[in-house]
């Protein structure tokens, strides 16, 4: 549950981010059909909201609330460094996370 | 548009807006960029401190040797102090720390650290992690007046926020935007924007709880209106008013005190071995002798999720709640709530870090704001020959903070592995060092050409930062070896989290040097 929480979150994001026509241009190389937009800005709402309650699942309401602001913080200053500097690696990034989360589970 | 221009400006609700968040965002700043780096830090308190005194790493005794060797320790070095406290190592912070109060005399308060065999010279004196704790809201300025200044920090920060989002209101559109290389402060205020938004609900989180900390300075009538004097307050006003000596002379020695390890094994039952944080033994002069025992901070946010464990000195049984006591209101319960999120003990590792990232983000939005103002200032007098003493000031002064005060926190550290152990007033020392490496970049701040000084200052903060590591090896490398065989990342993280801060200054050192060549090739 805590491990799974930052992948959801990063997830939410890069959907929300390849949303924006702005980022979706250099990420995926093309332009977006307003379709694809569309679908991608619900999915990052739906992930997000479905990320509250597994939050709240791994930590309880009040520390589960702060960590999922915080996840959001750092993923999304993260993943708008990644989309300036490597806009191509945008949509892996969630992948990325998810390897570190799984090393940070084996680890523990 | 003119948004700067002062008191002509107030057309519309965004422009005041906008003048508010300029000039409410500069005056603090400095202030506010040193309060967001040490609080920063301080999330590592331990973890520093740690680093700060590597003799006191290998220790693994139970709580009750540990608490032996403490009390045999304090006999010998504070037989007549009044009060003593103990510090039991935790998995956080290994060392056994001992502490001991003396009212009446200047410096009454001493802490010491522990090796195995008790007091010894070979354990470094340090003020460690603890220096950045007490300069977050104190700002090593005598009490109260730091504590006055940080509170006004406080106030103006969320007033910042608050004039912040209005002023900056397009962030939604530029969400996840940041445009590198673009010219005339473009790319810092997207930086200025993506910092400011993303962690805007931990920065309005630790701007209010710490007003809410600070209540009892600025809004004291209440808490005054309320609660009488504490009466053990008032008995020991009037006796520092005499000479500690004569206040002990007529007394007999210490009071026979009721065996404490039953008192351990206790605390230890209710809540768990290991989780013994702090003992105190106050008093100790009088026959109101009292024994506490506080809990290490559990997994719940508020400070006063567990209770503090007491115990009659003499008679070694627990004293009697008055009927009241221990039944606290809700406003009390929020506030240990709200004090408890803004110290953030609770929170686990990967929490913690992700509190570590957000308060550098936090450090940067300020230092990016301070820039961008000198930006927007210098974009608009391009065709002016010389700039104003306002511009010149604040100019220097980021300098001398935004890479001077890192720099300054560079020395902490190097001064802490240079100086001896056995060196007289070593701590103090280590302090005044990081006031007089600050003083000397202030001075190179106003005396060099500004694009010069910023770079000379980052690249001397990243050798600072970069060589850390290299200087733990050389000056502590029995106890670096020892981190590395007994696993202890507090240590072993400190010099990469280090080499990290150096990689990042060599960086911004570069650029700052690609700015110099820019200028010139324009000029």
């Amino acid at each position: 549950m805590k491990h799974t929480l930052p992948v959801l979150i990063t997830a939410a994001l890069t959907f929300l981010a390849l949303g924006m026509e702005r980022h979706h241009l250099p990420a995926l190389g093309r332009k977006p059909s307003r379709n694809f937009r569309n679908g991608s800005k619900s999915a990052g709402w739906i992930l997000l909201a479905f990320a509250i309650p597994v939050a709240v699942a791994a930590y309880g309401w009040p520390v589960g609330a702060v960590t999922l602001f915080a996840w959001l913080a750092v993923t999304g200053f993260a993943l708008t460094l990644c989309l300036s500097y490597a806009p191509r690696f945008a949509p892996v990034c969630t992948v990325c996370m998810a390897v570190l989360m799984a090393l940070i589970s084996f680890w523990n | 548009m003119v948004p700067y221009a002062g008191s002509r400006v107030k057309k519309t609700f965004r422009l005041s807006m906008i003048w508010l968040h300029t000039w409410i965002g500069l005056l603090p700043g400095w202030l506010l960029y040193a309060i967001f780096l040490t609080g920063t830090a301080s999330y590592f308190r331990p973890e520093i401190t740690t680093w700060m005194q590597p003799e006191a790493q290998a220790r693994a005794a139970s709580a009750p040797a540990a608490m032996r060797l403490a009390l045999d320790t304090l006999a010998q070095a504070a037989p007549d102090a009044q009060d003593w406290y103990i510090e039991l190592p935790e998995a956080r912070k290994p060392g056994l720390g001992i502490a001991w109060y003396s009212p009446g005399i200047k410096d009454g308060y001493h802490t010491r650290t522990l090796d195995a065999a008790g007091l010894s010279p070979q354990v470094r004196d340090t003020k460690g992690g603890e220096f950045f704790y007490r300069f977050h809201f104190q700002l090593q300025l005598p009490y109260p007046w730091g504590r006055w200044l940080a509170c006004f920090a406080a106030v103006f920060m969320m007033t910042a926020l608050i004039t912040g989002v209005i002023a900056h209101r397009r962030f939604f559109k530029d969400f996840f935007t940041f445009r590198p290389g673009k010219a005339a402060g473009r790319s810092w205020l997207d930086f200025h924007n993506l910092a400011g938004v993303l962690a805007l609900p931990f920065y309005l989180m630790i701007g209010y709880t710490a007003l809410v900390m600070f209540l009892y300075m600025f809004a004291p009538w209440g808490r005054l209106a309320t609660e009488p004097p504490a009466p053990k307050e008032a008995a020991t006003a009037q006796e520092s008013k005499k000479p500690y000596d004569s206040a002990v002379a007529g007394k007999p020695a210490a009071m026979v005190l009721a065996p404490l390890e039953p008192m351990l094994a206790e605390a230890e039952k209710l809540w768990g071995a290991g989780e013994v944080g702090r003992i105190g033994i106050s008093d100790r002069k009088d026959s109101s002798v009292s024994i506490s025992f506080d809990p290490i901070h559990g997994k719940a946010i508020s400070i006063d999720s567990r209770k503090r464990l007491e115990f009659n000195g003499i008679l070694g049984t627990h004293p009697e709640a008055a009927s009241d006591e221990g039944k606290k209101g809700s406003a009390s319960r929020l506030n240990d709530f709200l004090y408890g999120l803004h110290l953030a003990h609770f929170a686990d590792p990967i929490l913690r870090w992700l509190f570590f990232c957000m308060g550098l983000l936090g450090s940067a939005m300020v230092a990016t704001g301070l820039i961008l103002w000198i930006a927007k200032r210098r974009a608009q007098k391009e065709n002016e020959p010389a700039a104003g003493p306002g511009f010149y000031l604040v100019e220097r002064l980021n300098i001398a903070v935004i890479a001077g005060f890192p720099l300054a926190f560079g020395a902490f550290f190097w001064s802490n592995r240079l100086l001896p152990a056995a060196f007289t007033g070593r701590s103090d020392w280590e302090v005044n060092l990081v006031f007089i490496v600050w003083g000397i970049a202030f001075l190179h701040a106003f005396l060099r050409p500004a694009a010069k000084a910023w770079k000379e200052q980052l690249a001397l903060a990243a050798v600072l930062y970069l060589l850390l590591p290299a200087l733990d090896a050389i000056t502590a490398g029995r106890f670096l070896a020892q981190a590395w065989r007994l696993g202890n990342s507090a240590h072993l993280g400190f010099n990469a989290t280090a080499a990290v801060v150096g990689l990042f200054f060599a960086y911004a050192a570069r650029r700052a040097s690609k700015a110099i060549t820019y200028a010139e090739k324009v000029r």
